[in-house]
């Protein structure tokens, strides 16, 4: 290459500025490309599915009272009233919901006086459970209404039919996850009869290495604060919302809680990591931006500071392209080197707070990706100066 | 190989017009040496720098080898410049961050020679100019005569048909001027032509053939060769 080695040895003799805006790519991008994989990384737990149709479905905590007699009967009553809306596919009652952040958790077992092999949430509800939820079965069979116990608290003690996730089954029969089909699982001590495998179904806390592992149990509970789920056909929500009140608000006692879409339950759980990708961003595009005036301020200077020597290159045979050639390539070059310091920072560094904090590494491919971009956006950011470096007149070189 | 006929050259800023060459004819031969003399704000660096394609003329023919220059792209003239015209200017203009062995190799690079051809060309133009041993000093390790030197050695290195110099010794001494004349001497019974601007008449003198502008106005002027 032509000016490869010029621009090499006029480094060595000018070292300070390339070096000061090599190290500021070098810090620009290991920064960059951290952020942008947590950045992605978070997006990709926030995009793993909950395993319900969320946008068609919602939730209501609405209280049962004991002033109205019998809580079963209320609860029975209500969802009547509910699947009785225009609109309303199903609904179940619920101890908890998925990504509410609030419920029970247990440890399964394979012998109640053994060590537990994994941990679940736990939902309880009724025979409806999977329709209301849109759950897909894999394996199995769903609940039959007789299989349904009541209880006003703790159900989770109650020894019962249960369904789990495939993820849990496969992590508590990896060999064949099929085989727990049938076998009973312990848990509070008491057995549980796996009756069927459902595909996916997240658990009441998104941030929870074991959020995918669930477990549904046919004991559906009558609390004062009463949880049900409804699901809607496609398009009916904002009319369901506004019945169900009317419905359900059928004597003085009645309150209800809240009203709340699923989607609305998933937001709010991952509120926290939407805000921190949002700062991060401002962060990256307040860096880059930083970083992209520091290399146009840089090659500002370094071709004003040399439009004498720029003319004198025009009029010894350097065309205007080979000009622009010549401050792309020693741009190129400076970011190359800014990058390839970067990427051995970011091993090095990597190494050690996957130790120390054991994060996940950021993958290679990553890597190079972003030393990519970022040698890219350093010609962008010199393609101006560039440009009015390419008009010097070669006839500057005979004034004065 | 150069001929010019009703050329001239006007300058346009803020609707001031400057006249700075008014229409003349002018012919060089391959192998002349022409001196340009002319008092101060004549014309004289303008001619130089369309005669070396620096600038556009304004208006008239300007034929380089037969060829009009006006159908040059910039591609074009920079490879003729780069190729066919060797330029040494008052100021030296070398590249301070390069050793002058770079500094002589800088035009080279944008011919097609192989390395080992450079190395051939600027060995040999270092040795003509008597600076081969300082090859890996930087140009300020240098006196103002030597780092003319060097520019007359990156302006050969190139075996250019014309030598285009602008008051080459315009910033030294008068013995380092008399090394840089006789060694601009030696280029020109080589074969290269030359053309060069000087304020001192006595070094103009040294020349076959001296042109002289005066307010635009580009003349032959014989006398002083009827003199000597
Ligand atoms: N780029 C330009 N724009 C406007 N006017 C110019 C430009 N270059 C030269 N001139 C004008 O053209 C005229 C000739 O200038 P030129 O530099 O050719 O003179 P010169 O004979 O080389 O003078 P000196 O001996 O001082 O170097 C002057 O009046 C000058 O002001
Ligand atoms: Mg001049």
């Amino acid at each position: 290459m032509r000016d490869f080695l010029p621009i090499i040895k006029t480094f060595k003799k000018k070292k300070t500025a390339p070096i000061l805006l090599a190290f500021q790519i070098a810090v620009t991008f290991m920064v960059l490309v951290n952020a942008i994989y947590m950045i992605s990384d978070r997006n990709d737990i926030i995009a793993r599915p909950v395993g319900v149709d969320i946008a068609n479905t919602l939730s209501v905590i609405t209280n049962l009272s004991d002033e109205q007699g019998d809580l079963v009967n209320q609860l029975e009553d209500d969802l009547i009233a509910l699947k009785s809306i225009y609109g309303v596919v199903n609904a179940a009652p619920m101890t908890a919901l998925p990504l509410e952040g609030w419920g029970s958790y247990l440890d399964v077992r394979f012998d109640p006086d053994e060590e537990y092999v994994a941990s679940s949430g736990y939902f309880g509800s009724n025979e409806d459970v999977i329709d209301t939820l849109g759950l897909r079965l894999v394996a199995g069979e769903s609940f039959l209404a007789s299989d349904i116990q009541t209880t006003e608290l703790n159900g989770i003690h109650k020894s019962a039919k249960i369904l789990i996730t495939k993820a849990l089954a496969e992590k508590i029969s990896p060999d064949d996850w099929r085989a727990i089909l049938g076998k009973s699982i312990y848990f509070n001590k008491e057995p549980h009869e796996v009756i069927g495998v459902i595909e996916r179904l997240q658990n009441a806390w998104s941030s929870w290495s074991m959020v995918e592992y669930t477990v549904i149990s046919s004991v559906r509970e009558t609390n004062h604060s009463q949880r049900y789920v409804i699901r809607v056909e496609p398009g009916q929500m904002e009319s369901v919302i506004k019945t169900i009140p009317e419905v359900l608000l059928t004597h003085a006692n009645k309150r209800i809680e809240t009203i709340e879409t699923l989607s609305e339950i998933k937001k709010r759980s991952y509120q926290a990591d939407v805000a921190n990708n949002q700062l991060l961003t401002s962060v990256c595009i307040g860096l880059t931006i930083i970083t992209l005036f520091g290399i146009l301020g840089q090659a500002k200077f370094t071709i004003n500071r040399r439009i004498k020597q720029i003319g004198t290159r025009r009029a010894l045979g350097a065309s205007k392209s080979q000009v622009v050639g010549y401050f792309m390539l020693e741009n190129a070059i400076i970011s190359t080197i800014g990058v390839v310091i970067g990427i051995l920072a970011a091993i090095i560094l990597n190494n050690q707070f996957v130790e120390l904090l054991s994060i996940t590494p950021v993958p290679v491919n990553f890597l190079l990706f972003g030393a990519g971009a970022i040698v890219l956006l350093g010609q962008l950011a010199v393609a101006y100066p560039v440009s009015q470096a390419a008009k010097v007149s070669p006839a500057i070189t005979t004034k004065g | 190989m150069l001929k010019m006929k009703s050329l001239s050259k006007a300058f346009l800023t803020d609707a001031i017009k400057t006249q700075a060459l008014h229409p003349f004819d002018l012919t060089i031969e391959q192998g002349e040496f022409v001196s340009v003399i002319g008092p101060s704000g004549s014309g004289k660096t303008t001619f130089l720098n369309i005669a070396g394609l620096l600038e556009e003329h304004s208006d008239g023919l300007y034929e380089l080898d037969g060829k009009d220059v006006a159908q040059f792209t910039d591609k074009k003239k920079s490879a003729y410049r780069n190729e066919k015209i060797g330029f040494v200017f008052q100021s030296f203009n070398l590249i301070p961050e390069l050793n002058l062995y770079d500094n002589v190799d800088m035009p080279l690079r944008y011919r097609k020679f192989n390395s080992e051809e450079r190395h051939k060309r600027i060995m040999q133009a270092l040795e003509q100019v008597g600076l081969a041993g300082r090859k890996d000093h930087y140009p300020t390790q240098l006196s103002g005569g030597q780092q003319q030197r060097i520019a007359i050695a990156r302006a050969i290195a190139g075996t250019p048909s014309v030598i285009l110099a602008d008051e080459p010794t315009g910033n030294l001494d008068s013995k380092m001027a008399e090394g840089i004349m006789s060694l601009l001497k030696d280029i020109n019974a080589a074969g290269t032509s030359i053309i060069m601007v000087t304020h001192d008449n006595e070094q103009a003198a040294q020349a076959k053939r001296i042109v002289q502008i005066k307010d635009g106005h580009l003349s032959e002027y014989t006398q002083q060769k009827a003199i000597a």
